[in-house]
């Protein structure tokens, strides 16, 4: 019976989808290509702006490409000290979400397996986490920070970084951990391995599609960040991408061209890991979106 | 395959411990390394004349680093959570507030041998009753309503016959006339707004009222008074449409497309309008004053501030003085359009040199200090700039104006008394 | 005596399993400690300030007690920036979720240039919201903007975007909504994938008669996908605050602040931490009882379908 259903729903796509799909993916396609236009509008201003000298006072929405302005460019890179701080950017970026997706599974895989009264409260309270305004911890966090010698270093905001990313990614492999049958953790007990060796060989290996979501999510957040490391990482030398854009405006003077441009660099290099994990992405939310 | 797990958490452990042996060096505790925070935006004129002067001394003194740290539109923002982290730096731009906000926190400065050098423009705004004084003022400003001659001479307007605040208005009847913005300001940075009320507040009282609200009692009418003016204009339909959403960028654009007559602000804006258009036709008139002459307004302005904590104090010490020598303060002259806080050092006032000529030398204009740091209490200036802004979007009405400036006024003043 | 043992042997058994059972939690200790020193501490830290009077950067703290939140009960600006967080964080996340599960249904089916068009649709949320909001914010500019150049080129006059609050909120509200619709996006194909292609394909594409499959098979299968995405919307919307700063800064007045904004205006601008962060406090157990209410709600979704 439903066999016959299911085939009956297959003939449907191919008949009446041929009639639709005249009318229907005309509408569709219509849709869709409006929506990209705006998502792109901004983008495209950005680039405007990034081709105009400063003193060029036209409209934001005509690009100047007969007369580009490279020196937003250059200045850019030399003034604004854009690719050292793509390489913070970098580092911190990698080492925090090494960091996020260890921690994060290693941390949801009890809270997952074993739910007990205890480990429901510290799953609920490590959610809460999620929703603690940055700037209610910035002072007390900056202060600790300066206690340890934590400040205008790497490890300081790797650290910080790390504990900020935590709870959404245990929040993600807990949900995929779910979908795991217990039954593969138990056949592993059964064969004498203890708990670190059933995670370490059976389950870290199943993790890796909902860790694709975990890695663009992690890093795509580190590499913005602004709220925290602006107030931690204020060495020139140490700084990375968003405090540095940042700078190009100050209460006194702006300069939009070289702002956008700065702000074009620095989103290059995340939009092609974007593009590389585009398709991982989409699969490891499919299972950590389908219990 | 199925060891990479286990490798990646061994290389990560190794390399976590790699970046943090790395990173430990370089700490701001150097004594042989400077930390100024500068409030200048990367690849401005100011900050690039703070650059060649650390060029300078570091050049002079071998083994010495110094961190220009530039700043962003939360610059005041970064600087209180350093302070309040107990980690300021060595020496930051006290950006108006070196006496009443940062005392406590920075190094007093006149015993320094160029002390005795400055003139006596920056008395009123930058020492306190003892005569001690906490920064090394780069410039002063002296303030008078910016405006654009070309908008004006369009409008039929003689920006120097403007006396008193009815001939202000007139004349922004006649730029309205042309469908021309007749004040700039910006409710996102609220300070352009909190200047509108700062600057013509003197210019309201008479000089038996400030002293009353010197000594904790608020006069409401003169407020009153000057809250209508704000709530006339606003309802005229002189300030900038886009008042809520612009930037301060957008209003120095806005003057420097020739489609706005004046702003209340420093002369730094000129050289931001300039920036946008380098043959703009600028300069500046005294504020009219109902209850005497007209006036201009001096206050602290790009100042340099060392920190009593610093690790590094002396040689904090030895940079601020020699940033005080006239040929290094002759190069950071040239980038603000201000006047020189030294007798011997010529001011270098660029576009609006020849109003500050006629205003300060021909006419030898008084000056008054900032109204809100002399005849206010501490704290009082976020009440201003808020009410400004209401009454500017006219979300409160003169009355309820007042109302909110007494209420924090009386408050404030029993916190400080 | 046997069985006397065997007890024994169980009892032994239970207190083994007991601490096999206990020792998988070593697994969340290094995250916890992390969490701990960087999170919870300094927020319990802030807490701590709500009780003080303080200017925020001087060494005195003047201890206050209660004060703070007997403050915020009478305080109406608070209200207002407590109703724009609600409508920011219900607001977008309803917008969301309208329009990324429509995205993701129409970039489900096997068109031409869906990767292309998907990796676009997500490109804002990879910029962050500072720089995406200076970006949004060249469209509503009133001198230079792009729609107003727009208009001028038709002949048209320049419109104020901003110019009273109400405007000022729903353009907030589409531009937080617009830059991270492409998470829902991708979460509802997540979803989509996760389900039977057939089954989908038909009830998206069977006009009239799909959409009673689209209510009875689709959505039902789409539940956990809804409960990540709303729970992640709304968090994100709730906290909004980098947008407000770069488009209005929280004006005309206090009319489009979120509470998150006007804490740091209480913080910085006024000069009172400790006010501020007894605001923080109420947010935090605002946005925690809003998410776990919701959590439950949609967990009955889970459980029902």
């Amino acid at each position: 019976m439903s066999t016959s259903k299911n085939a009956a729903a297959a003939d449907g796509v191919t008949i009446v989808g041929r009639k639709t799909r005249t009318r229907g993916h005309w509408a569709i396609y219509l849709c869709l290509i409006v929506f990209c236009l705006i998502q792109l509008v901004p983008f495209w201003l950005a680039i405007c702006q990034s081709t105009k000298p400063s003193d060029d006072m036209s409209a934001t929405l005509i690009p100047r490409f007969n007369d580009i302005q490279w020196s937003n460019f250059t200045d850019a890179i030399t003034q604004g000290g854009v690719f050292r701080a793509m390489l913070n950017s970098a580092i911190v970026t990698l080492f925090t979400t090494v960091l996020v997706c260890l921690l994060g599974a290693a941390a949801a895989y009890p809270l997952a397996r074993r739910q007990t009264r205890g480990n429901k409260l510290v799953s609920s309270g490590i959610l809460a986490l999620m929703m603690i305004p940055s700037l209610s911890i910035l002072v007390p966090l900056y202060s600790f920070l300066v206690q340890i010698g934590g400040v205008n270093s790497y490890w300081g905001v790797i650290l910080v970084l790390t504990a900020s990313n935590l709870p959404l990614s245990i929040f993600l492999y807990q949900a995929f951990i779910k979908s795991i049958p217990p039954s593969i953790d138990e056949a592993g007990m059964v064969d004498g391995a203890n708990r670190f060796t059933v995670f370490f060989r059976l389950i870290l290996p199943l993790l890796k599609p909902v860790t694709a979501t975990v890695v663009i999510m992690t890093s795509v957040g580190v590499w913005n960040e602004y709220a925290l490391s602006s107030y931690l990482l204020t060495d020139q030398s140490m700084q990375t991408i968003a405090p540095r854009v940042a700078s190009f405006f100050s209460a006194n003077s702006s300069n939009l061209g070289v702002g956008a441009a700065a702000a074009l660099i620095c989103a290059l290099p995340i939009v092609i890991l974007y593009l590389f994990l585009q398709r991982y992405f989409i699969e490891g939310m499919v299972a950590g979106s389908v219990k | 395959m199925k060891r990479t797990p286990t490798r990646i958490a061994a290389g990560v452990l190794c390399c976590t411990l790699a970046v943090s042996a790395l990173s430990s060096c370089g700490s701001s505790d150097d004594p042989n390394t400077l930390e100024v925070m500068t409030g200048m935006s990367t690849g401005s004129a100011q900050l690039e004349a703070m650059q060649t002067l650390a060029d300078r001394f570091e050049e002079e003194h071998p083994g010495v680093t110094i961190n220009l740290l530039p700043g962003t539109t939360s610059y005041e923002q970064d600087l209180r959570v350093r302070l309040a982290g107990r980690n300021p730096p060595d020496i930051w731009n006290t950006h108006g507030w070196s006496r009443d906000r940062y005392a406590n926190f920075l190094e007093p400065l006149q015993d320094r041998a160029w002390a005795d050098r400055l003139n006596d423009v920056m008395d009123t705004s930058m020492r306190d009753e003892d005569g001690a004084f906490y920064a090394l003022p780069l410039d002063i400003a002296v303030t008078g309503i910016i405006y654009n001659k070309d908008v004006l001479q369009e409008a039929g307007v003689d920006p120097l016959a403007i006396d008193g605040w009815d001939d202000f208005s007139d004349a922004c009847a006649a730029v309205a006339a042309l469908g021309k913005t007749c004040i700039g300001a910006s409710g996102k940075e609220t300070w352009t707004g909190g200047n509108v009320i700062d600057y013509a507040a003197p210019g309201v009282y008479t000089d038996d009222e400030l002293e009353r609200l010197q000594d904790g009692e608020f006069p409401a009418e003169p407020f009153t008074q000057l809250a209508e003016m704000i709530a006339d204009w606003r309802e005229a339909g002189y300030f900038n449409v886009d008042y809520t959403s612009a930037t301060s960028d957008d209003i120095a654009r806005l003057m420097a497309t020739d489609d706005l007559a004046f702003a209340f602000q420093t002369n730094g804006m000129t050289q931001t309008v300039q920036q946008y258009d380098p043959d703009a036709n600028l300069g500046f008139i005294a504020f009219p004053s109902q209850t005497g002459e007209p006036y201009l307004v001096t206050g602290e302005d790009y100042a340099l501030g060392v920190s009593n904590t610093s690790a590094s104090k002396d040689l904090a010490l030895e940079f601020i003085d020699f940033v005080a020598q006239p040929e290094n303060m002759a190069v950071f002259a040239p980038v603000v359009n201000n006047a020189s806080a030294f007798d011997d050092v010529e001011p270098s006032l660029g576009v609006v040199a020849d109003s500050y000529d006629y205003w300060v030398n021909e006419r030898q204009t008084r000056t008054i200090p900032i109204f809100d740091r002399v005849y206010l209490p501490n704290g009082m200036w976020n009440t201003m700039t808020t009410t400004a802004d209401g009454l500017i979007t006219g979300q409160i009405d003169p009355e309820g104006a007042t109302e909110q400036m007494e209420t924090s006024f009386i408050s404030l003043y029993r916190k400080t008394a | 005596m046997s069985s006397r043992s065997s007890s024994a042997t169980a009892g032994r058994k239970t207190l083994r399993q007991r601490l096999a059972g206990t020792s998988i939690n070593l697994f969340y200790l290094p995250a916890i400690i992390l969490l701990v020193l960087f999170l919870l501490y300094p927020l319990i830290s802030g807490f701590a300030i709500s009780l003080y009077s303080w200017d925020g950067y001087n060494p005195e703290k003047i201890f206050v007690g209660l004060t703070n939140y007997m403050t915020i009960l009478r305080d109406r600006n608070f209200l207002t920036t407590l109703i724009n967080t609600l409508i920011y964080g219900i607001g977008s996340t309803i917008l969301q979720q309208v329009l990324g599960l429509g995205l993701a249904l129409m970039l489900n089916a096997r068109i031409k240039g869906r990767n292309l068009m998907r990796a676009i649709i997500y490109l804002p949320a990879l910029i962050s919201a500072v720089i995406m909001g200076t970006m949004y914010y060249f469209i509503f500019q009133y001198q230079q903007g792009a729609l107003n150049a727009i208009l001028v080129w038709l002949g048209l006059d320049r419109v104020v975007w901003f110019e009273n609050s109400t405007n000022a909120v729903i353009i907030i509200l589409l531009v937080n909504s617009l830059q991270y619709v492409g998470t829902s996006m991708i979460i509802y194909l997540a979803g989509l994938q996760g389900m039977d292609q057939s089954v989908v394909e038909a009830a998206s594409l069977d006009g009239a008669s799909g959409w009673k499959m689209f209510w009875n098979i689709t959505m039902p299968g789409l539940a956990p996908a809804f409960t990540t995405s709303v729970v992640l919307n709304l968090i994100g919307g709730l906290k909004l605050f980098d947008v407000i700063k770069v488009l209005t800064g929280g004006g005309p007045g206090y009319s489009t602040n979120s509470v998150s904004t006007y804490i740091s205006i209480q913080y910085f601008d006024n000069q009172n931490a400790g006010y501020a962060s007894a605001i923080g406090v109420v947010l935090f157990v605002l946005i925690a009882i809003v998410t776990t209410l919701m959590n439950k709600g949609l967990d009955k979704l889970n459980w029902e379908s």
